[in-house]
């Protein structure tokens, strides 16, 4: 005998009436606080651009941990080899940092179920792979390799952006609250021509000086293409214990190597050398007495030449064709891949070179003819 | 025990109470007659603070429903369309669940209370099995049971003896009775005649919606004024009794008369023989009858625009 | 009230059935794993599954990965949509009202019943589990003569000692019962809103799978930090070293808003509510 209409007033329908609107009082609130928390005011920093860069170069040497948040939006599709790479720049990368000093650090990578540790010790570093269960020793520095998700945390990325970007100009940006604390901020203008980033936003912690948040925004675009953050953030030295890697099991494997990845294993081929002037730059070696590979142009246009060898370089070459738009260049191939800000270069002209960089398709197609005819 | 005031109750666009003034005295035996959806159960579930009315008041046992229902439900046991068991479990562990479930059930009387309970609905050798293979009849005893766990002052009972056979029905009758001579008020409803005949002294006739009439049953079924009487000397008596005979049936004459007595020795005077003599009175099925079809026709004329 | 409640729920053999079920599902996976000793690619398949070869006593945590993702939360959809509807259906809530049982204590009840219910359920999961993973999957004894599963290695490769699995085991229970609240919550609500056990059920579950969906979808991130399946992964947080509270409090907080909303509007429908049923 269930009546299918709703009965309309009845004694109690006030009383019905007070519930509801104490449970959408309760929701409300509810949903206020991440909001309100989230908008909080912040005071202002009063503290110059300048004077910000300057303690921020000055707190390399700060001591925290934390957990911090990168993603991108660069879509960069899954090159060959190089698949861990694309990911940090075209995903959102879940990280916890433990940062006692430059040689003894910690960073995981978390994933769903997974997680791949770095641990970097003086004079070495240990790998851990849960996925693969495989923890690896790098022995030695690394002079060359490829970016890593370390170099993604807001004080490193941070850093070495105000390192290329050094005499371009800096505007105040007003504070903002980052992992729950007030971050002053300040907005790199690069001048560089042929670079394709518009700006850099940055915020630190104005007391330490350790940045907090980075945002770098491309040209003609309006959000941000690539954001890394502090979610939680304690100024403090971490454990030591958490910085020690694990030590080998049974059911693990073991390895120790001298190269952490593909990009260090080119060092060993000498005879790819760049060629020394692309696009009217000279050539500069990207770390000094490795000359796999070449470093051009200024400031943010700065962009990083690799030779790639034989077999290698043709897998690449073939991923990338899939993807990116041929170019016209006499006397090689050559595909350019635009994400974003970063193009990505990709010339066979007897070996193959990758170059990539924060620069216009114009620039690049100067240098794929340089490639060309240096190799011809 | 329970008095109502123009208690509505409204499901949307169907009214199913209507200006309903229920009045139950202590120690009644109150029978809710109508057919099926006049609005007996929804009116029972009212009182009970199951559903809540659109407009007026109810007061149960003195207090205001559904303010203080909760105060007014341990001394009133029910059954409301049909009993509602866990099939699952045991008829026996049914009782112990319902009975823990709320307040004024002691523990350590449980046992007790529940095997008086079942003795008395006549289920005393029910065995572990469970209610799902129940008949209809043991369900309803079961329900009953339920019901007079707590020794409540006042039953709500809608339709009781739902699939019992005869004899449980006379059964349930006698129990009723019996409780009703400890002490306890007894709303009966049902939509047959005879049952609410047999056992009631007042009565409450609902059609729809509406409580069209509430009397004690004695009032309603009072002598009409009227003596029925059957003689083979139907000729004579028409002669004697001349002007005074209001219908003739061959040798049944309906006398306007208020004494039998007083006739009966006028008859034997005038040397009239009688086979029969007797005080007319209505049968409940006319009251009913009456009562109703008056509301049938109400309807008929409110059909095209119902207010509701 | 709560003793009747939790009555019904352990004299019911539904609840049984349930269980039965939930513990099927790893008995069946570690069945298959240990007779083909094909693991599944690492971050594939169920979480720890592919570690469980070597290590039994991991297995416990890979079973729960297996369960919590449909078949637990289905159940307690199924349990909490029947909670309210499936008396109002079997004809025993009127009953139940007019004892009478206060409509709020009423819902208070269900609401421990289910959380009995789910720790019962996640209980005995780790348990046959437990059995299941050492037994097919080795373990090994130790010189007390106490037989101990092999070193549990964490997500973060530093070896777990078995009274640190165990905290983490009992942690993982307590973290899943929370997480299993906002799916009881909802289909409750629900339960009070239709007098159909399975609609209540579908509707908790329809909210289940859309959260679930949104949750992977890059377009909705404004949204996920409130969907009520976000943090549900979290629990394996409790395997990295050192334990990353992070999602497991955010995940923990918001089961209790979705609780404490979803109750309150359970409340307000259904204390004033008729019942006709």
């Amino acid at each position: 005998m269930r009546q299918v209409t709703w009965p309309g007033r009845t004694v109690v329908t006030g009383q019905t009436r007070r519930r509801w609107a104490a449970v959408l009082v309760v929701v409300a609130v509810f949903g206020a606080v991440p909001v309100v928390l989230a908008h909080r005011p912040a005071p202002a920093a009063g503290l110059a651009p300048a004077a910000l860069r300057d303690r921020i170069t000055a707190s390399a040497g700060r001591a925290y941990h934390g957990y911090a948040q990168s993603a991108g939006a660069l879509g960069l599709p899954p090159l060959s080899h190089l698949e861990e790479l694309t990911a940090l720049v075209s995903g959102t990368t879940e990280m916890r940092v433990w940062h006692a000093a430059a040689d003894r650090w910690r960073v995981d990578v978390l994933g769903p179920g997974t997680e791949r540790g770095l641990y970097q010790l003086p004079g070495e570093q240990y790998r851990w792979d849960y996925a693969e269960s495989q923890l690896t020793r790098i022995v030695g520095e690394q002079p060359l390799r490829l970016p890593q998700a370390a170099d993604l945390t807001p004080p490193e990325l941070v850093r070495r952006l105000l390192r290329l970007g050094a005499g371009d100009r800096l505007e105040p940006l007003p504070s903002r609250r980052v992992a729950g604390m007030v971050a002053a901020g300040l907005r790199l203008v690069p001048a560089a021509p042929g670079t394709t980033v518009a700006h850099v936003d940055v915020w630190a912690d104005p007391a330490s000086g350790l940045p907090l948040q980075a945002e770098l925004t491309a040209r003609g675009a309006r959000r941000p293409v690539f954001v890394t953050r502090f979610l939680e953030l304690t100024l403090a030295a971490p454990d030591p214990a958490v910085l020690r890697p694990p030590g080998r099991t049974p059911g693990t494997g073991f390895t120790t190597t001298s190269a952490a990845d593909v990009l260090a294993a080119l060092d060993r081929w000498d005879s790819l050398t760049p060629p020394d002037r692309l696009a009217g730059y000279p050539r500069r070696d990207a770390v000094d007495g490795v000359s796999a590979a070449g470093s051009y142009g200024a400031g943010l246009a700065r962009f990083v030449a690799v030779g790639v060898p034989g077999r290698l370089g043709d897998e690449v070459y073939g991923t990338a064709a899939r993807w990116g738009r041929r170019l016209t260049v006499p006397g090689a191939d050559a595909v350019l891949i635009t994400a974003g800000p970063l193009s990505l270069l990709l010339v066979r002209a007897g070996p193959t070179y990758l170059v990539t960089g924060l620069v216009d398709a114009s620039l690049m197609q100067r240098v794929a003819a340089d490639l060309a005819g240096a190799v011809a | 025990m329970i008095v109502t005031r123009d208690l509505t109750k409204r499901y949307g666009r169907t009214t199913a109470v209507r200006e309903v003034g229920l009045a139950v005295r202590e120690g009644d035996r109150y029978g809710l007659l109508g057919p099926n959806g006049s609005g007996k159960t929804t009116l029972i579930r009212l009182l009970l603070g199951l559903v809540f009315a659109t407009g007026g008041d109810i007061e149960v046992l003195g207090l205001p429903v559904p303010r203080r229902v909760r105060d007014v439900l341990p001394s009133v046991g029910a059954l409301v369309e049909g009993p509602g068991m866990y099939p699952h479990l045991p008829g026996r562990t049914n009782l112990e669940l319902f009975d823990a479930a709320g307040p004024g059930g002691g523990r350590r009387d449980r046992r007790r209370r529940i095997g008086e309970a079942l003795e008395r609905v006549g289920l005393a050798g029910i065995d572990r099995r469970p209610v799902r293979a129940y008949s209809l009849g043991m369900r309803q005893r079961l329900g009953l049971a339920a019901a007079l766990l707590r020794r409540p002052r006042l039953l709500i009972l809608d339709e009781p003896t739902n699939g019992l056979d005869p004899r449980g029905i006379r059964e349930i009758r006698d129990l009723l009775t019996e409780l009703h001579g400890e002490g306890t008020t007894v709303l009966l409803s049902s939509h047959l005649l005879t049952e609410i005949e047999a056992f009631c002294d007042r009565v409450g006739v609902m059609d729809g919606g509406r409580l069209v009439l509430q009397d004690d049953l004695a009032t309603l079924r009072a002598p009409t004024g009227r003596v029925v009487l059957r003689t083979p000397d139907a000729d004579r008596a028409l002669a004697l009794l001349d002007g005074r005979v209001e219908g003739r049936d061959g040798d049944r004459l309906t006398v306007r008369h208020r004494a039998p007595d007083d006739l009966n020795a006028e008859l034997v005077t005038a040397g009239v023989r009688v086979r029969e003599l007797a005080a007319e009175r209505r049968s409940l099925e006319q009251v009913v009858l009456d009562a109703t079809t008056t509301t049938s026709a109400d309807r008929a004329d409110r059909a095209g625009g119902d207010p509701a | 009230m709560i003793r009747v409640e939790l009555a019904k729920l352990f004299r019911r053999p539904r609840t049984y059935v349930i269980a039965g079920l939930l513990c099927a599902l790893p008995f069946i996976v570690a069945v298959f794993l240990a007779t083909t000793r094909i693991p599944p690619p690492p971050g594939q398949g169920g979480a720890f599954l592919s570690a469980v070869l070597s290590n039994g006593a991991l297995y416990p945590a890979a079973a729960l990965a297996l369960v919590l993702p449909v078949l637990l939360p289905v159940s307690v959809a199924v349990l909490a949509g029947d909670a309210v509807a499936g008396e109002a259906a079997a004809g025993t809530l009127r009953y139940l009202l007019i004892r009478p049982v206060g409509r709020t204590r009423l819902l208070v009840a269900k609401l421990v019943s289910l959380i009995a219910f789910v720790l019962f359920a996640i209980v005995t999961v780790l348990v046959t589990s437990y059995l299941t993973g050492t037994a097919l999957f080795g373990a090994q004894a130790t010189d007390a003569g106490v037989t101990l599963p092999a070193d549990v290695t964490s997500l973060s490769g530093v070896t777990i000692t078995p009274a640190g699995l165990a905290w983490r085991l009992l942690a993982t229970v307590g973290y899943l019962t929370i997480s299993m609240l906002g799916v009881a919550a909802i289909a409750l609500f629900l339960s009070t809103v239709t007098d159909s056990a399975l609609g209540a059920a579908m509707g908790a579950l329809a909210v289940l799978v859309v959260s679930q969906v949104l949750v992977t979808l890059d377009a909705a991130a404004a949204v996920r930090p409130y969907l009520p399946t976000r943090y549900w992964l979290a629990w394996i947080d409790f395997f990295r070293e050192p334990v990353l509270w992070r999602d497991i409090e955010r995940g923990a907080a918001l089961q209790v808003v979705y609780l404490v909303v979803l109750l309150g509007a359970a409340w307000a429908n259904f204390t004033t509510r008729d019942v006709t049923t």
